[in-house]
């Protein structure tokens, strides 16, 4: 394959990664490794070097969409980043020392916990109370975002039980290359009762912060390939600025379907590969 | 530019204006809150201006990193290059100073990967301008928390020089 085929192929590919993580809140990085590892046969190395650009990308095209249309909570964000980008830098350091393999089945493992959470939440989550409790009124959580009837307040819950699963989320992240947009979108959704459009929004401004931590560590160890990322980064942010527009449209339920469907598809993949690996 | 009689100012607002309250809020019409909505007035200004930084930030990167594979794939159109070994970006490429002193030289790929380094730093970016917004706003809470952020951003990027 030469420079050009590949890049091609990258460009499209990374506009539908792109397009899916601004609207799962995915960042695009967990889309893509599988795509450069399984499919075009690149060493997950620089599979993974090339992910920790996509979701930085999908994080700052979403987000630049999602802030100023008031749908991500910043100060929720810039709270539990705390916990990512200090998760992330322990996480970058343990990705020279663990094994492919053990990546691999890794990788799967948390996609699958994450889908099976996702879809077994039920509907009606829009009611959710608009008071906070005593630690998030303390952190002064609280937000508005819009909906089809307008601005609507919501309250956040159990800040100390998302905070913990996002210093764990960002370690992982650093280990893996990716984003951890999965277990971001899950604690901020199912522990801290935040709306699903709020947790996918959030989580997209976040990422770009917590795969910017692990890339200094990428980037030295050389795991990042300009050839490789400059068709990603151009393909993922158009997917991403279109992905942004399309979300105000979308309802939640489908969103659901969407975020759980693409992780239960990559989880099976990787550990299928992460058990190949090691056989 | 803070001076405490900023604070005052704002306090005192619905009182009798003085001579030196008045001129403090004609020089500061932006920078003084109004009581009732300052958290969501305060957090929308800021959320306008991070999504520019945030666009700033992309576009320079797209146009680094756009011109220069463009230019490279129609000088090697058919050169191929495997990944499927990990063999590690030559020294030139994993470290930022050498990037953009190649990048001045005219090399391509360390014109693409300056372009990389850029969407790297706009996030990074993106905290130092909240921990300003924050201190401006006086939430110390959130100036200690994005500075801590900040501080592991830098740290980790300070690997990569």
């Amino acid at each position: 394959m030469t420079e050009l085929e590949l890049s091609v192929i990258l460009l499209l590919s990374s506009f539908a990664i792109g397009f899916l993580g601004a609207l799962s809140g995915l960042g695009g990085g967990s889309i893509l490794t599988p795509i450069l590892f399984l499919f075009l046969g690149v060493d997950l190395k620089y599979a993974m070097g090339s992910s920790l650009v996509a979701a930085i990308a999908t994080s700052s095209g979403a987000a630049a969409a999602y802030v100023k249309e008031g749908y991500t909570n910043m100060r929720v964000g810039m709270f539990l980043e705390l916990a990512t980008t200090f998760g992330a830098i322990f996480g970058a350091y343990l990705a020279g020392m663990a094994s492919k393999s053990f990546i691999s089945m890794l990788f799967g493992l948390v996609l699958f916990q994450s889908a099976w959470m996702a879809l077994k939440k039920k509907g009606g989550e829009e009611d959710g109370e608009a008071s906070s409790d005593k630690d998030a009124e303390w952190l002064n959580l609280s937000g508005t975002y819009p909906t089809s009837a307008g601005k609507k307040a919501y309250g956040v819950h159990n800040v100390r039980g998302g905070f913990a699963v996002m210093l764990g989320a960002g370690c992982l992240s650093g280990l893996l290359g990716i984003g951890s947009g999965p277990m971001k979108v899950l604690a901020m959704d199912q522990l801290m009762r935040l709306p699903f459009k709020v947790s996918t929004t959030t989580s997209n401004f976040m990422i770009g912060v917590t795969a910017a931590a692990s890339a200094g560590v990428y980037m030295s160890r050389g795991y990042i390939d300009p050839v490789l990322s400059a068709p990603v980064i151009v393909g993922v942010v158009g997917g991403s600025l279109i992905g942004a527009r399309v979300l105000p449209k979308v309802r939640n339920d489908l969103l659901r379907k969407i975020f759980a469907g693409l992780i239960i598809f990559i989880g099976a993949q990787m550990i299928y590969k992460g058990c190949g690996g090691s056989l | 530019m803070n001076s405490p009689t900023d604070d005052q100012n704002n306090e005192s607002k619905q009182g009798p204006p003085t001579p030196f309250d008045s001129e403090n809020t004609f020089m500061l019409p932006d920078s003084a809150p109004k009581p009732e909505s300052s958290d969501s007035m305060n957090d929308e200004k800021m959320g306008n201006v991070i999504s520019l930084l945030l666009i700033g930030g992309l576009v320079c990167s797209l146009v680094l990193v756009s011109v220069s594979s463009v230019i490279f794939i129609c000088q090697n159109p058919h050169l191929t290059t495997s990944y499927k070994i990990f063999t590690g970006e030559p020294a030139d490429l994993r470290a930022i100073d050498a990037v953009i002193r190649d990048s001045f030289k005219g090399n391509l790929r360390a014109i693409m990967q300056l372009g990389v380094v850029v969407l790297i730093a706009t996030p990074v970016a993106r905290v130092a301008f909240s921990v300003l917004t924050f201190a401006m706003e006086k939430d110390m809470k959130y100036v200690v928390f994005s500075s801590l952020v900040l501080a592991a951003l830098l740290y980790s990027l300070v690997c990569a020089i």
